[in-house]
């Protein structure tokens, strides 16, 4: 499951990051790595963007590179 | 007196900059949002009796960094000794604290800052400084924007290295409780498109109509410097005896200066409206919405910040796009900077304004519209089949301080006026003696002068446009240097700008477009190497011109227009085949992120 099959609200824990790994390192340092809690707070038009919440942090990233997120909904 | 080294470090947007600033009196550009500082900054002071040279180092998030102004601080960290002093929010201290138990494991000596205490209590958070100190091994400070910081920090120094480190997360276990809550109800509306970008606009429109138009807060300031220079001084300038000295006050320097000092007020406003927008978070939250349409043109939302910058200046902005994270991004958006129109092109706009609209504040935001435009279709033009990957903290939205934003405005207008009274002045100067003496140096009309002799065959420049004048194409080419000088020649020339209609908006249009001032053409050096440097100012004078004669054929008709539009497009369609086949050729196919 990604982001994609979330709906706004959905939390999730993120089960592996399948990017280049400086991308993933920019994610880990953000609190998004495998074993985190992440929660959708909103998608933007034609989902193109998505805003999650981290911890304490509103991170925004962009769509192809939430595809390589891998998500269980809790 | 001991001599301490202190590193600043932490995550971006944590509050480096303004702990600089406190703790140095300096004025390092500090907002509210991630990637503000791009190069390291040190100035000397003291603390109590400990004599200290603090270091402002650009945001990082981890030691294996990505972005280019994060590999800046990763290489400066490998290779300058010195205490660090790590800045952190108390609400982002569960992110940011394994970067700092890194930098400890390394042998480092470190102090734990932590700021925006009060905001984090409030929202629930709760925090044991002493318990973590104790356990981190490294003194824990709070800077609450009290008092007595300086000092606090000179009593823990110097500072040694933790006899053992210990995991960020052992560190926080019963010491810190951290906040976790969702989007406030401002934040969910400012993140929905169809509010937060007609908000924007709404804004920016504003801004335009209190800043240009007739009658209104920014024209009615204008004048009132204008008649300061124009009547005021002028006439006392009037009682001068000698004609060389008069000549020199009257037209030289009042003439010039004063022509460029009058839009002050229309300057601050603007920078006003900018500051607004960064202090709020504004910026966050349309770079976040702006993201799939930036994506488009092979940019990403974060280049929302470098853009916008470039309403105040190109020079900084265009140092703003090392937080952009891909090179190739952020060469597409230095490309795209010098459309965006600067504060400094302010004045020649409303110069220009008044010889082809009745109403500045439509000309003038016409022009910026049509800077915004150019500054798209560049992106477009240059746009690869990657879209740049995207992703970014949002800065708290927040209520703009108003100490902050008065001191950040007096700095700007400072910087303003430091400028007219150097660089602007130091041309007029030269401009006025070459242009008010013959080669035996006597007092002479201006056709006759050594300007005249050196600078005629410049006529030629916009004679396409009806301008056959070398004083045009000298008051052009003056933005070179600083692009206030051509208001400001102007005024020294002509009083007013002598032309109309077609003429007018057709300069308007090559002043718009044409290269940036040499400062951002040093900017573009040093981010993008010399010789992208120059062959970028190359292009955008040419195709400014090209431009020019091709909007004054467009308004005044003619078959010779049709031509123009055809090469135009032919040569950008025919600039992009060859781009492309240059890179098959070299083998450069789409980077991957970072690879």
């Amino acid at each position: 499951m990604t982001m994609n099959d979330l709906q706004r609200g959905d939390r999730a824990v993120v089960l592996k990051v399948e990017l280049p790994v400086l991308l993933k390192e920019r994610l880990r340092s953000l609190g998004i790595f495998t074993g985190a809690k992440i929660k959708l707070l909103k998608g933007s038009h034609k989902r193109s963007t998505w805003l999650l919440q981290v911890g304490s942090a509103h991170v925004a990233i962009d769509g192809e590179t939430a595809a390589g997120i891998r998500l269980w909904k809790i | 007196m001991e001599d301490i080294k202190l590193l600043l470090v932490g995550n971006p947007n944590a509050g480096k900059s303004t702990l600089f600033n406190a703790l140095t009196g300096g004025r390092a550009k500090v907002g509210n949002w991630h990637g503000v500082t791009v190069d390291v900054l040190e100035r000397k002071a003291v603390l109590g009796e400990k004599r200290v040279t603090v270091c402002d180092l650009p945001g990082i998030y981890s030691l294996a960094s990505m972005s280019m102004e994060e590999k800046l601080t990763r290489d400066y960290l490998a290779t300058h000794d010195g205490t660090v002093v790590f800045v952190s929010e108390c609400a982002g201290l569960e992110r940011s604290l394994p970067l700092f138990c890194a930098l400890l494991q390394k042998g480092r000596a470190g102090v734990l800052v932590l700021t925006k205490r009060r905001s984090f209590l409030r929202r629930g958070g709760s925090l044991n400084e002493s318990a973590l100190s104790q356990k981190l091994g490294v003194p824990v400070l709070i800077a609450d924007g009290k008092r007595g910081f300086r000092e606090k920090l000179a009593s823990v120094l110097p500072v040694s290295p933790p006899a053992q480190t210990i995991r960020a997360e052992d560190a926080l276990a019963d010491a810190y409780t951290p906040v976790r809550e969702g989007l406030s109800r401002l934040d969910g509306l400012l993140l929905s498109a169809p509010v937060c970008i007609p908000l924007f606009f709404s804004l920016v429109l504003f801004t335009f109509f209190v800043t240009f138009a007739p009658n209104h807060l920014g024209d009615i300031l204008k004048c009132a410097i204008e008649r300061l220079f124009t009547q005021t001084l002028a006439g006392a300038a009037s009682g001068i005896s000698s004609p060389i000295l008069k000549s020199f006050v009257a037209d030289g320097l009042l003439g010039s200066l004063g022509g460029v000092l009058c839009f002050l007020p229309q300057i601050f406003i603007l920078f006003f409206a900018l500051l607004m927008l960064e202090e709020s978070g504004f910026l966050s939250r349309l770079a976040y919405l702006t993201d799939g349409f930036f994506g488009k043109l092979g940019l990403n939302g974060r280049a929302v910040f470098s853009l916008l910058m470039g309403f105040g200046c190109t020079s900084a902005a265009i140092l703003t796009t090392r937080g952009l994270d891909d090179k190739k991004i952020q060469r597409r958006v230095v490309a795209c900077l010098p459309y965006i129109p600067c504060s400094a092109k302010l004045p020649v706009f409303l110069t220009l304004a008044v010889s082809f609209s009745p109403n500045p504040f439509l000309a003038a935001a016409g022009l910026y519209a049509l800077g915004i435009l150019l500054a798209v279709g560049m992106a477009f033009l240059l746009r690869g089949k990657e879209k740049a990957p995207f992703v970014m903290e949002l800065a708290p939205l927040q209520i703009p301080r108003p100490l902050f934003v008065l001191k950040s405005l007096l700095f700007q207008l400072k910087q303003f006026i430091i400028k007219v009274a150097t660089v602007v002045l130091a041309f007029f100067m030269l401009s006025w003696l070459l242009s008010s003496f013959d080669f035996a140096f006597r007092l002479c009309p201006v056709e006759e002068s050594m300007l005249a002799t050196l600078c005629g065959g410049l006529r030629f420049l916009f004679a396409p446009i009806g301008m056959n004048d070398w004083k045009i194409a000298y008051a052009a080419l003056s933005g070179l240097i600083a692009k206030e000088n051509v208001a400001g020649a102007i005024a020294m020339f002509f009083g007013g700008f002598p032309y109309s209609g077609a003429s007018g908006f057709a300069f308007a249009v090559f002043m718009l477009a044409c290269s940036p001032c040499v400062s951002a053409i040093a900017a573009t050096a040093r981010e993008l190497g010399a010789k992208r440097a120059l062959v970028y100012a190359v292009l955008q004078t040419v195709g400014a011109l090209l431009l020019s004669y091709f909007v004054y054929f467009a308004l005044s008709g003619g078959a010779v227009t049709l031509v123009l539009v055809l090469m135009l497009v032919a040569g950008a369609i025919i600039g992009r085949i060859i781009y492309e086949r240059i890179r098959r050729k070299r083998g450069k196919h789409p980077e991957k992120f970072h690879g």
